[in-house]
């Protein structure tokens, strides 16, 4: 896993994201255990406290939670990850409609387009 | 407790002050990037910490102590320069580290040379440069120190050089313990600081959470220094 | 921490005298063999080269208490040095016996080698010992002026070294050009203490306190007025010591800027 931090946006945040991303991908799955600090630290190439930051903000979020002696598991909760991840979804679509708008397509026009790409793609796939 | 106090700490050459009225305090488990131009005072704060250079005026507190014999106990300085005894071998360091400092971890020294393959029968004489300021950096950071002063440990290196610096001052972070880094290559170093501190002309003109400054101003710190020292 | 200290000052300036010793005993060694077998031409040249390492020994032993001064605590090594946590006081101490150690060290190995190149030529020890009717080396007095000029000896050699040690800590006074500046404090220094011999000289003649002393100390034995020169001799000498050990102190612990 190679991390990628942009420069304007403060780092955290963007760590945040990116564990968000893993977990409701499945790389972290339901119930596992988050690597330590430290580990997720040198992984990442950033500050520690940056990192505990980080995940005590998806802790608040119930994406995580902390055993006060073994370390950080992931929610066994999937309806918290379902959520996550469905919030992530309109997050992305509400930047690529606003994207698409910018090109002068309008929301109905976009979907057109991205009902025909389906079609291409599973037609590919026969 | 704060880990270091400046109050008021000036220090003048001749009447050139090459600090004027410093007021920092740095509080455990946190990374501090000291960041300025070449010349901006940088070196200066540091040395006065590390108990090298005497203050004109004000004064400097290490865990509630000025510099001194107690203080150097637990303070870890990484000078910019070569301090190595060039005649001794790699080994003689780790041996006169852990004669003088009885916070210095044997063990762990010797297994960060092991992974950069130096070899401790070397003699630093026959080092290179680049290899010798690892030595140095790796004595530095064995000792289990409270501060780590580390004056450019980043200048001149090469990027894996680099990389298995700042990877080396991640590993060793203990939330009892500050580090300190001058430098004024910020791009490299800004994602493993929680702080920074900005020096311009002996003076403090920014002292603030890397995540504050990326969200106030929307830009790396790297970039907000480009800003502000813009001549 | 004294005994670390003075270990790795040992280690330091042994590396480079212990193998000019040893050149200098082969090569006198050397030299007494050509000397047995009445080899002029190589006897002269052997003698040449053990002349040339005495000089070079003692040449080396005065850079050395120098630089081991200049080099580790003021140049590039004391930025690990003065970070060490060991009290100031300890620095100069060690660095202050080890290179008396080392100073008397030569002298005792230049005297042995001078020894070895001439010891055929000499009487042996008893017969040397015979030449003395006994009764003067033996008395407790005599003992106790030996000593007494070996305490003499030794002080002159710390202060010798402790007034290198000032000077070159008083070139901290400046930023730059300290190597002149602390030259300049030498020639000062040393220009000074003539001036205040002189002086004490002139003005001991002048208003005849010499000589009123050399009556008061012809009153008592050979002994005991021996006995006072000695002591206001190490009295004056205790004396330069103390005061170029605490401009050695003061400077290191509340002046230091090392650059």
């Amino acid at each position: 896993m190679t991390w990628q931090f942009s420069p304007d946006r403060p780092i955290y945040l963007q760590l945040q994201e990116q564990i968000k991303l893993m977990i409701v991908s499945g790389r972290h799955p339901p119930g596992g255990k988050m690597p330590a600090v430290r580990d997720l630290a040198e992984n990442a190439a950033v500050n520690p406290n940056t990192v505990q930051r980080a995940l005590t903000e998806l802790e608040r979020e119930g994406l995580l939670h902390s055993q006060r002696t073994s370390g950080r598991y992931v929610t066994e909760d999937k309806t918290v990850i379902e959520k996550t991840k469905s919030e992530l979804a309109s997050e992305i679509v509400e930047a690529f409609l606003k994207k698409m708008e910018a090109i002068g397509y309008s929301v109905k026009e976009t979907a057109d387009i991205i009902a025909g790409e389906a079609e291409v793609s599973s037609n590919g796939n026969t | 407790m704060a880990i270091l106090n400046c109050s008021k700490l000036s220090k003048y050459y001749g009447n050139k002050a090459a600090l004027n009225g410093i007021d920092l305090s740095i509080e455990p488990g946190r990374i501090v990037g000291l960041l300025g131009p070449n010349a901006s005072g940088k070196t200066t704060l540091i040395k006065i910490c590390a108990g090298l250079l005497t203050p004109s005026s004000g004064e400097a507190y290490i865990g509630g102590m000025s510099p001194g014999i107690e203080t150097k106990a637990v303070v870890s300085y990484l000078p910019e320069n070569s301090y190595l005894n060039n005649w001794m071998k790699v080994s003689h360091m780790l041996a006169f580290f852990e004669d003088f400092y009885s916070d210095f971890n044997l063990a762990k020294a010797q297994e960060m040379l092991k992974n950069l393959g130096i070899d401790e029968n070397q003699s630093l004489k026959s080092l290179s440069k680049g290899t010798k300021e690892k030595v140095q950096l790796i004595l530095v950071m064995a000792r289990e120190a409270k501060l780590y002063l580390l004056d450019e440990p980043i200048g001149g290196v090469d990027p894996a050089a680099r990389d298995y610096i700042l990877n080396t001052i991640i590993k060793n972070y203990n939330p009892e313990a500050s580090v300190i880094i001058s430098t004024h290559l910020i791009y490299d170093i800004e994602q493993v600081l929680d702080d920074v501190v900005f020096i311009k002309n002996g003076e403090i003109a920014l002292n603030t959470p890397v995540d504050d400054l990326r969200e106030n101003h929307g830009m790396s710190v790297d970039a907000y220094f480009r800003e502000v020292f813009r001549c | 921490m004294l005994s670390k200290l003075m270990k790795y000052e040992f280690m330091a300036m042994g590396r480079i005298f212990l193998p000019l010793f040893g050149a200098l005993l082969i090569v006198s060694a050397i030299t007494g063999i050509f000397g047995l077998l009445d080899l002029t031409v190589p006897t002269g040249i052997s003698i040449a080269v053990s002349i040339m390492l005495i000089v070079g020994i003692f040449v080396v032993v005065f850079i050395l208490t120098i630089q081991r001064f200049w080099n580790n605590l003021l140049a590039s090594e004391g930025y690990l040095t003065m970070t060490l946590p060991v009290s100031t006081d300890r620095l100069i101490i060690s660095k202050l016996l080890v290179a008396s150690v080392w100073n008397i060290v030569s002298i005792i190995v230049v005297v042995g080698a001078v020894l070895i190149m001439v010891g055929h030529g000499l009487p042996p020890l008893s017969v040397v010992m015979q030449g003395f009717d006994g009764s003067y080396f033996v008395t407790h007095e005599a003992v106790f002026i030996i000593v007494q000029l070996v305490i003499f000896l030794i002080l002159c050699l710390f202060s010798g070294i402790l007034l290198l040690y000032a000077c070159m800590s008083l070139g901290m006074l400046v930023n730059k050009y300290r190597p002149l500046v602390s030259f300049g404090a030498y020639i000062v220094i040393t220009t000074a203490l003539q001036i205040i011999t002189a002086i004490t000289i002139t003005v001991g003649i002048a208003t005849g306190g010499f000589e009123s002393f050399m009556n008061y100390a012809e009153g008592f034995s050979e002994f005991v007025s021996m006995q006072i020169f000695m002591w206001i001799a190490i009295g004056v000498v205790l004396l330069l010591c103390a005061a170029f050990y605490a401009i050695t102190r003061c400077m290191l612990s509340k002046r230091l800027n090392l650059q």
